[in-house]
């Protein structure tokens, strides 16, 4: 019982650091970041496991965990208000080819992220992006601007996700 | 989409004011819809913590009791417990004649005892898991403690005997060890 109330536990809690981190620590890791999410296992695992090495005890510590997963994943389908407070809000770093400054400054992108991601897909000015926006996910979805004869500035450059600093 | 203002600068690249936003997705009605497969396999992956937290995989412990005419015998055991756990065994056997007697046999079976690979006994045992308690008034009780570390799972199954001259007490006792 209790190896299950401590995989609960520690679900929720390393969920809300990752949701305070915001969607940034989603995709892109830097070394320290890397080593703060190793770390957490190791930190961890005693407490969790509370030196019962039995197979009961990792089967019922895995079949919580994956409970808890589908449980999140269907309730925050059902259910939009679950789904706002589990699942950070998409978030628009580029207004038809302006950098929003608040949104990059509160999500901590710099523009040279959103360069990044437009050089991926073959775009080079602020001005051919429609729409950049930082997805739930944390990758950042572009949408290019359309010419006049509603084509695309590129021929190269279609409506993409890209995934920041890879 | 998030509220995103911005700051304004005078670079025409940001922007300054509240933004349009993209087309929003369209809404559909939104229900679960779980294959064969899930409908059988979800329950059961569902019901392991569920049960757990009923305490079906956790340790129990058992009592029973036994008695002769001189000797009553009561054990304290572990029903069930996991690998590589440490559960105490008591056994208290109390003198209910109205004589001393002078020594009780308290013995374990080797088939049951023997499947946990460490077993610490107080009082230190005669000869191999066989405990001699003496000078036991009437009305009196003594403790003979084990611990049982669990290293073999499964089922064990065995009696635990207290003799006194020809008198016996003896009693089944049955633990599962989780894997």
């Amino acid at each position: 019982m209790e190896t299950v109330v401590r995989v609960v536990f520690v679900y929720v809690f390393v969920w809300a650091c990752f949701r305070l981190l915001g969607k940034r620590e989603l995709t892109q890791m830097s070394p320290f970041e890397l080593v703060t999410l190793l770390f957490i296992p190791q930190l961890f695992s005693r407490a969790l496991t509370r030196q019962d090495y039995s197979m009961t005890n990792a089967v019922i510590g895995a079949t919580t965990l994956f409970t808890l997963v589908f449980i999140t994943s269907a309730a925050s389908y059902r259910s939009k208000r679950f789904a706002r407070v589990l699942q950070a809000n998409p978030r628009i770093l580029v207004d038809h080819g302006r950098l929003v400054v608040e949104s990059l400054n509160r999500e901590r992108i710099a523009p040279n992220d959103v360069f990044s991601a437009m050089h991926k897909v073959g775009l080079e000015r602020l001005d051919q992006v429609e729409w950049g926006i930082l997805e739930s996910d944390g990758k950042i979805a572009l949408i290019p601007s359309r010419a006049l004869d509603g084509t695309f500035p590129l021929a190269t450059a279609q409506p993409a996700a890209t995934r920041r600093s890879e | 989409m998030a509220d995103s203002k911005s700051s304004i600068g005078r670079d025409p690249s940001l922007h300054q004011g509240e933004p349009r936003e993209p087309v929003r997705p369209p809404e559909i009605a939104r229900r679960l819809s779980l294959t064969r497969k899930q409908l059988l396999g979800l329950p059961l992956l569902v019901a392991v913590p569920i049960l757990t937290l009923f305490g079906v995989f956790g340790e129990q412990r058992g009592e029973t009791r036994a008695a002769s005419a001189t000797i009553e015998m009561r054990i304290h055991y572990p029903t069930r417990f996991r690998y590589r756990q440490v559960q105490p065994l008591d056994i208290a056997v109390r003198n209910i004649s109205s004589t001393v007697l002078d020594t009780i046999d308290v013995a374990r079976d080797t088939a049951y005892i023997s499947r946990f690979s460490s077993v610490r006994i107080d009082p230190a045992p005669n000869t191999a898991y066989h405990v001699t308690v003496t000078h036991v008034r009437p009305g009196e009780s003594r403790l003979v403690a084990a611990e049982l570390w669990g290293e073999r799972y499964g089922w064990h199954e065995g009696r635990l005997t207290a003799t006194s001259r020809a008198d016996t007490a003896s009693a089944s006792v049955r633990t599962f060890v989780f894997p």
